[in-house]
């Protein structure tokens, strides 16, 4: 016989991370967790060195410093708030970009989690962390915070509930602000499909008249009104906006 | 049952037909084996061959070959308690001493016939209001606090408790703080009015009662030596009848003279009491009534029974308000645990009738606990000190006791008056309560049907496990929630 948890703490021990309900465990998720619905992985990177809070994403490009911890070696290195850090142990944060027609000289930003994956093995060591600073570029040895501790995440890296922070708003902007159809799961882009004579015909998932006799409209972004839902539709009046789907039909 | 303390990272037991050893005849078969582990007071079924390791080694004492056997079960965590004591607390629970004085001459009160051994008075209403704003002004917007009426006995000063408590309502109400009252009373002088107070307010009602008529009497007499028994029951009856949105509950005192605890339950709980607790004399300031370790095996054995009758009745689907045991298998199944033995000298204190704040209500007059006043607060220091020092972590032999977390270290009040008498009393009690969870789980599983996501912010260390939300219990038991506080109350 397996071993069995009876009472509540034993149950909740069993689900191995202590703190956060078990939507945030990987095996849980229904999709990507970036930033998501059940955890925001890009948490995890915040406090990877100790000294520097950071934030993955942001209009600049992200990696950007947030917070420096007063008496650090970030801050005696003169690590300014809101720089951006460029490259860890060697490696730089961001790479050029690569189109259909070859590579471009244009720099895109790695997610932390590609960027300093050579890293993570490296909790307790001192690594070189480059940042753009207000002048030249600061060079200053951080520790790197271990990652695991006992088995699970560290609460040094993430405290209970550091995870769930800023998830998406699934009800609201983000339900049509997507840019990886993360929806895809419980909300199809293309609904009601029918082949026809080869051709497959059916309506956007944001087009708001979708009877048989409506054509496919192009989603068109979601401010300007009329053929498509917007976001102030959403906002306001999701219940009605929005219907089940299944299997891939709209249902009453 | 579980006498010594064998090893402090959990415990082993079985439950159904067989003894713990088994036999090779497959007597025993249908026994299921259980591990308690200390750490998170979690609850898990394992397997015989796990179940004799671990038993093996428990009974050897071997503190590094269990620790083995818990990692090889993957079970091992990082400490759920914190071994570094909180340095502050904010206050949550009051009880004010509104009436030094009482009209009992209880043989073994810790009031010395409720006046502390000091000359007896009322609390003034300034202080009273005073009290209520430390109380007000250090429970966050939105939260829950309770303040208790005792005395001494609390009715003396009637007057006063109407006004304070419509002082504190008002105040609670401004800052949208849920206020939850109540009152630990001899039940002498109370009458329907009072009831009809308490009814609107939503009072949790504690009657002192040591038994039924001669066995009550014996103990809990006026102070001309008259017993006080039927009057006591004539003057509660109408409010047993009127409760809905109070409750009247009774406290069993249990001394050597009362040790009959099943007649006790069964007959208050049939005038209708909404519950039943019995607390053992631990400690009287004159030394009397005191149980002693053949009292307390014969109390854990008077406890058992009515334990045994509770699940009976729960299998029949009959209520059989145990207090101690619905109590004891609610923290079982949470999974409690805790430092403290109760919030005294944390987010409780006791209110003597001058305004100064001890450690709780048991310590009133009591300089060494001393801990502020109703004016200036809490001393911030006393509390860090107190908290430092009452750790259970600190305390010996709790450090290698696997009940410690549950039991919490035993009620500072008796541990500093009178050593640890009731050890073993607490551990067998709770053994049998732990028996008692996974059975009841396996044969009524609704009765714990709370889900466990919903629970879980009860479960996450210190900071809710030192105080419970106030609910309709017992003023003690607000701050005071541990099982081994729940047997041991006076």
């Amino acid at each position: 016989m397996p071993l069995e948890p009876k009472n509540i703490t034993a149950r909740l021990a069993q689900r191995k991370v202590r703190g956060n309900p078990p939507s945030t465990q990987p095996e849980s998720a229904i999709s990507n967790c970036f930033p998501g619905l059940e955890f925001d992985f890009r948490n995890i990177w915040k406090l990877i060195f100790v000294g520097v809070e950071l934030h993955e994403a942001g209009l600049t490009g992200g990696h950007i410093v947030m917070d420096v911890t007063p008496g650090s070696p970030a801050e005696l290195a003169g690590v300014p708030l809101f720089s951006r850090l460029l490259e860890v142990a060697g490696r730089p944060l961001a790479a050029t970009r690569t189109l259909a027609a070859g590579p471009t000289q244009q720099l895109q930003p790695l997610s932390l989690s590609d960027a300093l994956a050579h890293i993570l093995t490296r909790g307790g060591e001192m690594v070189e962390c480059v940042f753009a600073g207000q002048g030249p570029q600061i060079r200053v040895q951080l520790e790197v915070r271990e990652v695991f501790k006992d088995g699970t995440l560290s609460e040094d890296l993430a405290e209970p509930g550091a995870l769930t922070q800023g998830l998406c708003s699934p009800w609201q902007a983000d339900y049509r602000e997507c840019g990886c159809y993360y929806w895809a799961a419980s909300r199809p882009d293309f609904v009601n499909a029918e082949v026809n004579n080869g051709n497959t015909e059916g309506h956007s998932w944001m087009q708001k008249n979708r009877s048989d006799t409506d054509a496919y409209e192009q989603d068109r972004g979601g401010r300007a009104g009329g053929v498509h839902i917007t976001y102030s539709d959403l906002y306001n009046d999701w219940e009605n906006q929005l219907t089940f789907i299944k299997n891939g039909k709209d249902s009453e | 049952m579980t006498g010594s303390p064998r090893v402090p990272q959990g415990h082993v037991f079985k439950v159904g037909n067989g003894n713990r050893d088994g036999d090779a005849e497959g007597n025993g078969k249908s026994a299921a084996a259980y591990l308690f582990l200390t750490n998170g007071s979690r609850v898990y079924e394992v397997d015989d061959a796990v179940y004799h390791r671990l038993s093996q080694s428990m009974d050897a004492g071997d503190e590094a070959a269990v620790s083995e056997q818990i990692d090889a079960l993957n079970l091992s965590a990082p400490a759920y308690i914190k071994s570094q004591a909180p340095e502050a607390f904010p206050v949550r629970a009051l009880s004010l001493a509104v009436a030094q004085k009482c009209n009992l001459g209880c043989t073994y009160c810790y009031a010395q016939g409720g006046d502390f051994g000091e000359p007896s008075r009322n609390m003034s209403e300034d202080k009273a209001f005073a009290a209520v704003d430390q109380l007000i002004s250090g429970t966050p917007e939105g939260e829950r606090a309770n303040l208790s009426f005792l005395g001494g006995e609390p009715l003396v000063n009637r007057k006063l408790i109407g006004h304070v408590t419509r002082y504190a309502k008002e105040k609670a109400q401004e800052k949208n703080i849920t206020i939850g009252f109540s009152i630990t009373t001899n039940g002498t002088l109370i009458n329907e009015k009072d009831g009809e107070f308490f009814e609107e307010n939503g009072f949790a009602v504690t009657i002192s009662l040591d038994g039924l008529g001669e066995v009550h009497d014996r103990q809990r007499p006026f102070k001309n030596g008259k017993g006080s028994f039927d009057r006591i029951i004539a003057r509660v009856k109408p409010l047993l009848a009127m409760q809905r949105n109070m409750q009247v509950s009774a406290r069993i005192t249990v001394t050597p003279a009362n040790l009959n605890l099943k007649e006790s339950l069964d007959g208050l709980l049939a005038m209708g009491f909404h519950s039943v607790g019995f607390s053992p004399m631990l400690s009287a300031p004159n030394g009397r009534e005191e149980m002693q370790h053949e009292d307390l095996q014969q109390m854990l054995r008077s406890m058992q029974e009515c334990g045994m009758a509770f699940i009976d009745h729960q299998i029949r689907g009959e209520r059989y308000a145990f207090h101690n045991m619905v109590s004891a298998l609610q923290e079982i199944h949470k999974g409690t645990h805790r430092p403290y033995p109760c919030g005294a000298g944390a987010g409780y204190f006791g209110v003597g009738a001058d305004g100064d704040l001890y450690a709780c209500h048991r310590f009133v007059e009591d300089d060494n606990s001393l801990m502020g006043n109703v004016e200036t607060g809490v001393d911030a220091q006393a509390q860090k000190e107190w908290l430092a020092e009452r750790h259970v972590d600190k305390q010996s032999p709790c450090n290698g006791c696997w009940a410690r977390y549950l039991c919490g270290g035993s009620c500072h009040y008796e541990v500093i008056h009178r050593e640890r008498e009731s050890c073993d009393f607490i551990r067998g009690w709770l053994d049998f309560c732990l028996r008692s969870y996974v059975i009841l789980l396996d044969k009524v599983p609704d009765y714990f049907s709370q889900d466990p996501v919903q629970l879980q912010g009860d479960i996450q260390g210190l900071d809710q496990a030192q105080i419970k939300e106030p609910s309709h219990e017992n003023p003690q038991e607000k701050p005071q929630t541990s099982i081994a506080v729940e047997i041991k109350m006076v």
